[in-house]
């Protein structure tokens, strides 16, 4: 599948959040894009709708999926896909990313992004849902990267490269999650810069930064977890610049879906983000 | 770990952890349901603390997972859930102050069609006005209650304050969102019994007669006015 056309320029963009819609509106703050959960705005009407009606009339979306479970084994929630179909055709999305996890079980939604093991045969599910997906909406998908906690023992490939086959298989393209490899690095005890090296970094079209959270299991160990709470941790911007010195600046977006701050604070983060891109264009 | 054996740990909180980090992603999936609730019943929460919200969403939700990935979805089953719920027999309102929240939530996202403007009968010959019945907006509803929870959802929304409410008195309340404010009202027990006849389909003619019956200083030019201010109605069909 070809690659989807963007207006998305390779600069910064926040997550859009109801608690900063008038600001916006008010402010219309220089941002290349926002980002918005797609599952939020699957509502018949009503206020969300309206503003991000009002937002997409200035700036470019790109739309995130947290819920269409690509990774599960179930078949694709084809109601899920098509409420997908009804927001692309709405508001022409310059990108639409989804998740390498699943959600959906018998027993309903479980509202996380949950791990799958990497085997032969869960890479033919994972790519035949993602094959389906693009086929769908008629646009390319771009598949992030999870974070970890734990790892399958039935796993047979190692995740980069269960990624680059996925890829190659299905044509769609990469959103690099970079707190996410540093999460799962500290936590499954693997290197990041390792993983980087062996990721297909050639096909990624977008970049998250978010922030992480601590906690300290009864061994003493500590484990990161990806709760996208606070500011975007020091060593993951100097790991997004080790990934941006490879693939050129990208569109980049600053995470933030719990203790949301004022617009104010985040902007100033993704203004970080612009000189980190503008440094390398200057490197370049 | 086992892929089947990860699936049953998440979904089922009572099973057993196959590995202590599997407490993570359960604990993401009941954090993330538990805050959907709060975000859909923030009067619910503020009536029992914290905490209290908490255990009880918790326990809902350990039950009730979402049928869809649409979050906006979930919890409409909540408010029947605290009426069950025996820690929460103490607060004899709460349950109609959630059912109250679930009304105001889906008017909330409601589709957003044109409302029934103020002079729209105006061109309907009086001697029809009997046989009318009306298509109510789909942000609209009514609802009756054996609490004032009309008046407590106002107390935490800048009106008077809960000490001046006597919350075992009934109410009855309608919610509309015209256009992008929720609008909340307690209305007459009167108000009540006609709205209620036309949501469910009866003729002007026939709700008229019906409150007039319970109600016999029932004053029709009051509430027809009443009601196309209400913002309730999308149309009508003669």
């Amino acid at each position: 599948m070809a690659a989807a056309s963007s207006n998305i320029q390779p600069s910064a963009g926040i997550g859009l959040k109801a608690e900063h819609y008038r600001s916006i509106l008010e402010q219309k703050p220089a941002l290349g894009f926002f980002e918005i959960h797609a599952e939020n705005y699957m509502g018949a009407g009503g206020p969300p709708h309206r503003y991000l009606s009002a937002i997409r009339e200035s700036y470019p979306i790109s739309l995130h999926g947290v819920g269409l479970s690509i990774g599960g084994p179930g078949p694709l929630d084809r109601g899920h896909l098509a409420r997908l179909k009804s927001l692309v055709t709405r508001y022409e999305p310059d990108l639409f990313s989804e998740h390498l996890a699943w959600s959906t079980h018998e027993t309903g939604y479980l509202s996380d992004l949950l791990p799958l093991p990497y085997t032969g045969a869960t890479l033919e599910r994972v790519c035949s849902h993602i094959a389906e997906t693009q086929d769908f909406l008629g646009t390319q998908l771009l598949l992030e990267n999870p974070s970890s906690y734990l790892s399958f023992e039935e796993s047979s490939y190692a995740e980069a490269d269960f990624i680059a086959e996925i890829v190659r298989r299905t044509g769609c393209g990469l959103l690099l999650d970079v707190n996410n490899i540093f999460v799962s690095a500290q936590n499954l005890g693997t290197s990041p810069m390792a993983y980087i090296d062996a990721y297909p970094l050639s096909h990624v079209r977008e970049i998250h930064l978010a922030g992480q959270d601590v906690i300290t299991e009864e061994t003493g160990q500590a484990v990161l977890i990806d709760a996208h709470g606070t500011e975007v941790a020091d060593a993951v911007w100097d790991l997004y610049a080790a990934v941006i010195a490879r693939t050129g600046p990208l569109p980049t977006l600053i995470e933030r879906d719990n203790n949301v701050p004022p617009l104010e604070d985040l902007l100033a983060e993704a203004r970080r983000a612009d000189r980190v891109l503008n440094r390398m264009r200057q490197a370049a | 770990m086992q892929e089947v054996e990860f699936h049953r740990a998440v979904a089922d909180w009572s099973a057993h952890l196959p590995h202590p980090r599997m407490r993570i992603y359960r604990n993401n999936v009941s954090a993330a349901l538990v805050n959907a609730l709060k975000v859909r019943f923030p009067v619910t929460e503020q009536l029992v603390g914290r905490e209290f919200f908490f255990a009880m969403a918790r326990e809902y939700a350990s039950a009730n997972k979402p049928k869809s990935a649409v979050l906006i979805e979930y919890g409409a089953g909540f408010p029947d859930f605290i009426r069950a719920f025996a820690p929460a027999a103490a607060v004899p309102y709460l349950a109609d102050v959630a059912a109250l929240e679930n009304l105001w939530w889906r008017a909330y996202h409601a589709e957003d069609v044109p409302c029934l403007a103020a002079d729209a009968l105006s061109s309907v010959a009086p001697e029809q006005w009997g046989s009318l019945r009306f298509v109510f907006h789909p942000s609209a509803a009514v609802m009756q209650s054996a609490h004032a929870v009309g008046s407590i959802w106002l107390a935490h929304h800048g009106g008077p304050p809960m000490n001046a409410i006597r919350t075992g008195l009934p109410e009855f309340i309608v919610v509309a969102r015209p256009r992008d404010e929720v609008i909340l009202r307690v209305i007459s027990p009167a108000s009540f019994v006609f709205l209620d006849a036309l949501a469910r389909g009866n003729s002007l003619a026939d709700a008229i007669e019906l409150a007039q019956l319970h109600y016999p200083d029932f004053d029709i030019g009051t509430q027809i006015t009443g009601l196309l201010s209400l913002h309730l109605l999308q149309g009508y069909t003669s």
